[in-house]
């Protein structure tokens, strides 16, 4: 398959990743659009370093430590997300507003 | 075969992601999810990159969505709807389950997956090679920031007080 098919896949995905975060229905939804964000950034990295073979593994060792964050990104942002939780009473982020004037 | 499978994979990780959006229920959304991430983690097999896959796999499928899939349960989401757990539904999973089983045994099964105008893939031998050499320092990095996360979540989790018992939630 030439390389834009796996371009095409990985820009659909952040769309939709994108579309998640930006509904943002509640946080858990928001941090799963997170993930496919990530997921399709790294189908894009691991394409180009396919295709391109001068860079050697840049592309792979990237989307390693991409993954490598995302699993620490997610701890944080969940104990997060249930501390909100216990505070709020709610995971709506439009109902979380203490911050806002 | 290699084209077959990339639109099976390709079209299986779109549809996935689409079902995580419009699912009202948090935990069907995450299985999909799920559902998403093996399906990418088969096209990077079909790239030809089978150690990231078996990462992706592990540490996406299950640590991250594990500790999603454990969030929400916490959170009780759906108090007043109960999940409904349906016969067709658990057709679909193993529909899907043996699909995909059956799509890696295809890909790792043989060469004749590579295409003829694709370079070869970097080993693995020479991926550890650069990870301790050139990329030693984030290497080492990488480290110190799952010890921050990790300390990070566990403050996180605690009550306010101070108390060894855990945050009501």
């Amino acid at each position: 398959m030439p390389l834009e098919a796996y371009l095409a896949v990985a820009a659909v995905l952040f769309v939709i990743g994108l579309t998640m975060v930006a509904s943002r229905r509640n946080l858990v939804y928001v941090l799963m659009g997170l993930e496919l964000i990530l997921n399709a950034a790294n189908l894009n990295l691991v394409a180009f370093n396919r295709f391109h073979p001068e860079s050697h593994v840049d592309g792979q060792m990237t989307a390693l430590f991409v993954i490598i964050l995302a699993a620490a990104e997610a701890a944080i942002a969940l104990a997060i997300v249930l501390n909100a939780y216990s505070h709020f009473e709610t995971i709506r982020p439009d109902d979380i507003d203490t911050m806002k004037d | 075969m290699a084209t077959a499978l990339f639109y099976l994979f390709g079209a299986g990780a779109l549809f996935s992601a689409a079902n995580v959006v419009f699912r009202r229920q948090a935990v069907p959304a995450a299985i999909w999810l799920v559902t998403c991430f093996f399906f990418l983690a088969g096209e990077f097999l079909l790239l030809g990159f089978p150690f990231l896959a078996a990462i992706q796999i592990m540490v996406y499928v299950g640590a991250i969505m594990v500790l999603f899939l454990f969030v929400i349960m916490l959170l009780d989401l759906q108090a007043h709807q109960p999940i409904q757990s349906q016969f067709r539904h658990s057709i679909g999973g193993a529909l899907a389950l043996v699909l995909v089983a059956l799509a890696f045994v295809a890909a790792s099964g043989g060469q004749a997956l590579e295409a003829e105008n694709q370079p070869a893939a970097p080993e693995i031998s020479a991926l550890v090679e650069a990870l301790f050499t050139r990329y030693l320092l984030p290497f080492e990095v990488t480290s110190v920031v799952l010890v921050a996360a990790i300390v990070g979540a566990l403050t996180l989790g605690r009550s306010p007080g101070g108390s060894d018992h855990p945050a009501k939630s």
